[in-house]
């Protein structure tokens, strides 16, 4: 069947936004998206409405949460803090009034892997054995949505309780991923997967490709280590949160070291004003 | 699932004629229930949130892209089978949009808020054309007009494009057009 689709180009000569919409949709159909890339290449006006428009998809919030409001977007850890007995219920509460990430439900429909829910899968095969991924096989960005504009994350950019964040990896090989917020105090927020125990199933990619689950910073000042975990086989939160207990000083300034054996990970600090630093 | 996708789902039965996704397009011979909206909304939520950002503040923008995806459910009947979802939540989010715009009197936002977002169209404050329409026409247009002239002056679609989406001939796309572009001039003039 052939669809009445929209033209590439608007009056002006630029790409229209139907054609961005269906193109970050991945509904254009081949001769149009030929088209499409051909002035995006030459087109720097276009390059950057694109991108701005991805990212504004990033930052959509998931359909079962849309139009709830900031006060019930912006959820209670809705999971588990397994912290060894050692660690006792003072650091639990501390976690509680320092938890500096608040995990909101899913956000979903990001380009470019808006139809890639397969890529992501909390549960299901098991990954193939191998030698153990290294930090050059995981490569992860964060975007900040402050409500007015969407940006690439930098190390130490500062962000403000409501900010959206969202989350983007390319890897090279098949594993499995797992997105946490780390504070100063070592508490921990899953960030992705938010279902489940195990870390999802990424499939490898050329390209960036966005998660489909952000969240949302609260209002506690202070500190926040993003960290992104990718092993050739799945693990649990609760084996990261284990390697997180046994830092001296997880509110170090230096990257963290290995919490899994064998696995990528990556990391970016970001600030809260009015924390500590 | 969002209760008032539930409560939706649950109140009406579209005629017994209802969408689904097939090929990334809808197929009115299906189901648009609410599992079929959240997938719409993913493909698309980011196309009408930019759509809605155009027209409402950020604080707005979220409860107002919901209303958007509900309306849609209610209009499954209105979805060509033949056309892209795109074009069709397109025509549903302006109409809305423009609609509550009418409704709250807010028409100054229309032009204020959308010529500073980086994801609209590349327009600028030198069109006049564009800014003309924003600040004197668009309030005494009927609803296909005013679709008509917001989708050429301020959204920068081709003529074939608008016909998708109003639903209309190119050649009354064309008449509607040259009949603004005079309102236009004669205002532009006076």
């Amino acid at each position: 069947m052939r669809y009445d689709t929209p033209g590439v180009f608007g009056r002006s000569g630029h790409v229209s936004e139907l054609a961005i919409a269906d193109a970050l949709a991945e509904v254009m159909d081949a001769d149009s998206r030929s088209i499409f890339e051909q002035h995006l290449s030459g087109c720097r006006v276009c390059a950057r409405r694109l991108e701005a428009a991805r990212a504004v998809d990033l930052a959509m919030p998931s359909w079962s949460s849309l139009g709830e409001g900031s006060a019930t977007i912006s959820l209670r850890p809705r999971r588990r803090w397994t912290w060894p007995p050692v660690v006792g219920v003072a650091v639990a509460m501390a976690a509680a009034t320092l938890l500096a990430v608040k995990i909101p439900t899913a956000l979903t429909g990001s380009h470019p892997v808006a139809d890639a829910a397969s890529d992501f899968s909390p549960k299901g095969s098991q990954v193939e054995s191998g030698e153990g991924f290294g930090p050059e096989d995981l490569a992860f960005q964060v975007y900040i949505n402050d409500a007015t504009a969407v940006w690439q994350a930098k190390p130490g950019a500062e962000v403000r309780g409501g900010d959206r964040l969202g989350f983007q990896v390319r890897t090279h090989e098949r594993g499995r991923l797992m997105v946490m917020g780390i504070d100063d105090a070592g508490a921990l927020a899953l960030c992705f997967p938010q279902e489940g125990e195990e870390a999802a199933l990424i499939n490898p990619s050329n390209d960036y490709v966005t998660l489909p689950q952000a969240v949302r910073v609260d209002d506690s000042p202070g500190r926040e280590r993003l960290v992104a975990v990718y092993c050739p086989e799945t693990f649990t939160f609760d084996a990261v949160a284990a390697a997180v207990s046994t830092l001296d000083d997880p509110g170090s300034d230096e990257p963290l070291p290995t919490l899994l054996e064998g696995c990528a990970q990556q990391e970016l600090i970001l600030n809260k004003p009015g924390g500590d630093l | 699932m969002h209760p008032r996708v539930a409560n939706r789902e649950g109140s009406r039965v579209v005629g017994g004629m209802s969408l689904r996704l097939m090929d990334n397009h809808l197929d009115r011979s299906a189901r648009l229930d609410a599992r079929a909206i959240e997938v719409l909304y993913r493909q698309y939520g980011g196309m009408v949130m930019r759509r809605v950002l155009r027209f409402f503040p950020p604080d707005e923008a979220e409860d107002v892209v919901q209303e958007v995806f509900l309306r849609a459910l209610d209009k499954a009947e209105t979805f060509r089978g033949d056309a892209s979802a795109s074009t069709w939540l397109y025509q549903i989010a302006t109409h809305y949009c423009l609609t509550q715009l009418k409704t709250r009197s807010r028409r100054k936002r229309l032009w204020g808020t959308g010529s500073q977002l980086p994801w609209g169209s590349p327009i600028t404050p030198a069109n006049q054309e564009a800014k003309t329409f924003l600040n004197e026409i668009w309030r005494d247009l009927d609803d296909e007009m005013l679709m008509i002239g917001v989708s050429y002056f301020v959204d920068d679609l081709s003529h074939e494009d608008i016909a998708r989406v109003v639903g209309c001939s190119r050649r009354t796309v064309g008449n509607r057009i040259a009949a603004l572009r005079q309102l236009v001039a004669e205002r532009s003039d006076g």
